[in-house]
């Protein structure tokens, strides 16, 4: 049968629709968009609440970004990774929504960053100290970082960067920031303490606000 | 340049649509040119035979009019477009499918959760006690159905919950069951990753719209009476009436 030139476009739309879904189920079905990875990520995790997009960090150069969202009265953060078009969310950390609200940078096997949520009017810098404290090898481990970050958005960024000089103790701190990494999920299987306070400050650095958590072993 | 030629080219002209052109051109020669041909076998002389045959196709500009609302440049432009994109998703396609394997797709989809009390029976586990299941459930878009609960060890004191989650939702994966906690009647808390004894484990073997889920928790020295497991993100929960130490349930 010869098909006009109508019958053959709408001929054309239907086979590139199937070879796109095809394309997507060999994928795995993958969400297409950051927002999209989230959202279905979210209810992954068996939440029917509407996902609403706060921030998105830039992608970095391992091509993750981190996001931060809210569902009901829950702050979340998650980290979505890119592949071409492919975006997959990983773990979400999800807390009750305060003026200073910490979140800790899931899907990290690297040194993090700590993130901040805050809703305290005027805030245009923040300070963050973290303390990290716990044994290791039978010897107490003691390490601050003292962070400043400018306000993006409602969002404070504190990159932990690790102050290592080269000498085998390095992996001692990479340890102890894992560690870290770990307590903020409860999983720490160390006997540590880690200590983060934040103070946010006016543009004259007049400290607004401060806020400080323990993230311990129970 | 004959007149015919001429002629041909100003209606050709007047089509938009230029891929179509030459097909144009050469549906009008042969017309034309079976027009000549008739006009010789009635008589005429092929000089006379070609102006009559050009007379009688018309005048150019309103024949390349015609052909031009005929010959639709934005359906051609479309049709062209629908032809480039279909190309260009058979390449995509192909790069991607020659890469990922097929079979992982279906057996997502296909995926039923097989009856785990038949799979230890054949793997020879010993099942101390059952334990009745509670009711089935719905959280978030996932249907839970309860497939079996026992106590694996008596020694181990190690509480095995398997569970079936259902969703229409086939671009989702199955449940994240890493957000379990569980209390008892005794007051422990378990948690993931605890150090104390009483610990909670969940995991999921993931279909697409089929996925077994197993909750796996490990009791301290004395035995409760109840155990209830709550899952903090989706906000359900279920208890599970443990039977007296060395009875039945």
């Amino acid at each position: 049968m010869k098909l006009n030139r109508k019958q053959k476009i709408i001929r054309n739309i239907l086979a590139v629709t199937a070879l796109l879904l095809l394309t997507w189920a060999v994928q795995g079905f993958p969400a297409l968009t950051t927002k999209q990875a989230v959202e279905w990520r979210v209810r992954e995790y068996g939440i029917e609440e509407e996902t609403e997009i706060l921030y998105t960090s830039d992608w970095d150069e391992t091509n993750r970004r981190d996001v931060i969202f809210r569902v009901g009265e829950m702050l979340g953060v998650t980290n979505v990774r890119k592949n071409a078009w492919i975006r997959t969310a990983g773990d979400i950390r999800l807390r009750e929504a305060q003026s200073l609200t910490i979140l800790y940078q899931t899907g990290r096997v690297d040194p993090t960053a700590i993130l901040l949520w805050c809703s305290v009017d005027g805030a245009v810098e923040a300070e963050c100290v973290v303390n990290i404290h716990g044994m290791l090898n039978h010897e107490v481990y003691d390490e601050t970082y003292e962070i400043r970050a400018a306000a993006e958005g409602r969002v404070f960024r504190f990159p932990i960067v690790p102050k290592g000089t080269g000498s085998p103790n390095d992996h001692d701190e990479l340890a102890m920031l894992w560690d870290f990494q770990n307590a903020a999920d409860g999983q720490s299987d160390r006997d540590s303490r880690h200590t983060v306070t934040v103070a946010v400050k006016d543009v004259s650095g007049n400290v607004l606000e401060t806020y400080q958590e323990i993230l311990k072993r129970e | 340049m004959t007149a015919f030629e001429q002629w041909c080219r100003e209606v050709t002209a007047r089509v938009r649509f230029a891929p179509d052109r030459a097909a144009i051109k050469k549906e009008l020669t042969a017309h034309y040119e079976d027009s000549v041909a008739d006009f010789i076998r009635v008589g005429y002389d092929r000089e006379l035979a070609e102006n009559r045959a050009l007379a009688a196709m018309g005048d150019a500009g309103e024949v390349g009019k015609g052909l031009d609302r005929a010959h639709s440049f934005w359906l051609g432009r479309l049709w062209q477009l629908s032809k480039w994109t279909l190309l260009l998703s058979a390449m995509f396609a192909v790069a991607f499918m020659y890469e990922y394997q097929w079979t992982g797709m279906w057996e997502e989809l296909r995926f039923v959760p097989q009856p785990y009390h038949q799979e230890m029976e054949l793997t020879g586990l010993e099942t101390v006690m059952d334990i009745p299941c509670p009711e089935d459930f719905t959280a978030g878009i996932y249907d839970y159905s309860f497939q079996y609960a026992n106590f694996m060890s008596p020694d181990w004191n190690f509480v095995s919950v398997y569970l079936n989650a259902y969703t229409p939702c086939f671009w989702m994966k199955g449940p994240e069951m890493d957000a379990l906690t569980a209390v008892d009647s005794l007051g422990n808390v378990y948690t993931r990753y605890s150090s104390r004894p009483q610990s909670i484990f969940g995991g999921a073997d993931s279909g697409r719209l089929n996925t077994a889920c197993i909750i796996q928790i490990t009791l301290g020295e004395e035995w409760p009476e109840w155990i209830e497991v709550k899952h903090e993100t989706a906000g359900w929960s279920f208890r599970l009436e443990l039977p007296e130490e060395g009875g039945t349930p």
